[in-house]
């Protein structure tokens, strides 16, 4: 069993001598499934969720752009490709979903532009955003500089 | 490692299984994984790794629940990019028997041993089988954030019927192992991701430790020498920090991420 969660550096808070039983708060157990949200409090979420996105997109792409990386993001902005050109191919991360719900992230690496154009060609944004899709192609093209 | 015996025909795992070198290059590839200092050298590890095991194709999952409105599945390839649009396309996270096959167990199963519940799941392994998937062996990762943080390898071979032999006994015990080390190498990474993304400085994780100790912004406040008010407010910030509603589920989010 993994014991993953919890580092092997000892944590910098000590035991704090408690005044009484009120002086404890109450802690999630984290393998329960987690504590719903109110109804208040989940539209306070989804609201703040909502108008952090743009700026959440513009701190990725500043990231991407840190790394090299490049960042194609589609027009509602429910699906991001992650491009690198490395040694080893083309590496692409594909990440879908909204602020909530569940999100999506697969990493692959393509070798070969013949493995890119047949994934790109199953790539279900083709239809649902073609001017991402044709960008998608061509920045992956140029990576992989015609390897075959 | 060949997978061609000398008549040109594919090798049975078990004949496989019984060579000496089987799984000794697996060996010294497994510590690699989980510290590949990158993505692109971690799945390059993946996909030998899985050659090295006789599988055709390989897929490793990871399932985390931020929150009750959050969830990420994340995966690592290793197989036909085929597999991953439809995965994608047809919304399968949701129909996934692997990886509900994880969230109960810990024992690595064959494909064929594996119970579906719902048509939902038949059209997942069918579309499955047709990409790499005939035969298959799913190999859990267990945490201790039970249902809150899962990962699953799937191991696939083109050849039905391929991990049904004898040496699915050697299969298992190295699967689970790869599993283990490729969960180890994306929990890193996601917790690099988060702490790049949120800026959250070595003060917060402090203040989170003492959240997960169950101690009020008063007893914070005193071991501080602080005002209670400004541990609320230090609060409020690394909530919005890590995108959490409030500070229980922030503390929450920092252990899933192995942040404490």
């Amino acid at each position: 069993m993994s014991t993953e969660c919890r580092p092997s550096a000892a944590p910098s808070v000590a035991p704090i001598e408690l005044p009484s039983p009120l002086g404890k708060r109450r802690v999630d157990r984290i393998d329960e499934p987690a504590r719903p949200l109110g109804a208040k409090r989940a539209a306070l979420q989804l609201r703040r969720q909502r108008t952090a996105g743009p700026v959440v997109r513009r701190a990725a792409k500043d990231r991407a752009n840190q790394q090299d990386d490049r960042t194609l993001v589609s027009n509602d902005a429910s699906v991001t490709f992650t491009l690198r050109a490395t040694t080893l191919g083309l590496l692409i991360e594909r990440a879908q979903g909204q602020h909530l719900g569940a999100r999506l992230v697969q990493t692959m690496v393509f070798a070969d532009v013949d493995l890119f154009d047949r994934w790109c060609a199953s790539e279900p944004i083709r239809f649902e955003d073609p001017v991402l899709y044709d960008q998608l192609r061509r920045e992956g093209h140029e990576a992989l500089g015609g390897k075959r | 490692m060949k997978h061609l015996a000398a008549n040109g025909e594919p090798h049975t795992l078990a004949a496989l299984t019984r060579s000496p070198e089987y799984g000794a290059r697996l060996i010294e590839i497994l510590p690699a994984i989980g510290d590949a200092p990158t993505t692109e050298v971690a799945v390059d590890l993946f996909r030998q790794a899985t050659v090295q095991l006789g599988a055709d194709a390989g897929v490793f999952m990871s399932y985390l629940r931020d929150d009750a409105t959050r969830a990420s599945y994340r995966s690592l390839l290793a197989c036909d990019p085929l597999w991953a649009s439809e995965y994608a396309r047809r919304g399968w996270h949701d129909h996934d028997p692997w990886l509900r096959h994880a969230t109960h167990e810990t024992e690595p199963v064959r494909s064929s041993e594996l119970q579906l519940t719902s048509a939902d799941e038949e059209a997942f392994v069918q579309a499955s089988a047709a990409l790499g998937f005939a035969s298959a062996v799913i190999a859990p990762a267990p945490t201790c954030a039970g249902l809150s943080r899962i990962g699953v390898l799937c191991l696939g071979s083109n050849r039905s019927g391929f991990f049904e032999d004898d040496g699915y006994g050697k299969v298992r015990v190295l699967a689970r192992s790869l599993s283990m080390e490729l969960h180890r190498w994306l929990l890193q990474a996601i917790r690099k991701e988060l702490l790049a993304r949120s800026r959250l400085t070595a003060a917060d994780i402090e203040l989170l430790r003492h959240e997960e100790a169950g101690h009020t912004s008063k007893v914070i406040g005193a071991a501080l020498n602080i005002e209670a008010k400004t541990v609320d407010c230090r609060f409020q910030r690394i909530s919005a920090k890590l995108n959490a509603p409030d500070r229980r589920t922030a503390m929450r989010i920092a252990r899933l991420y192995g942040l404490l």
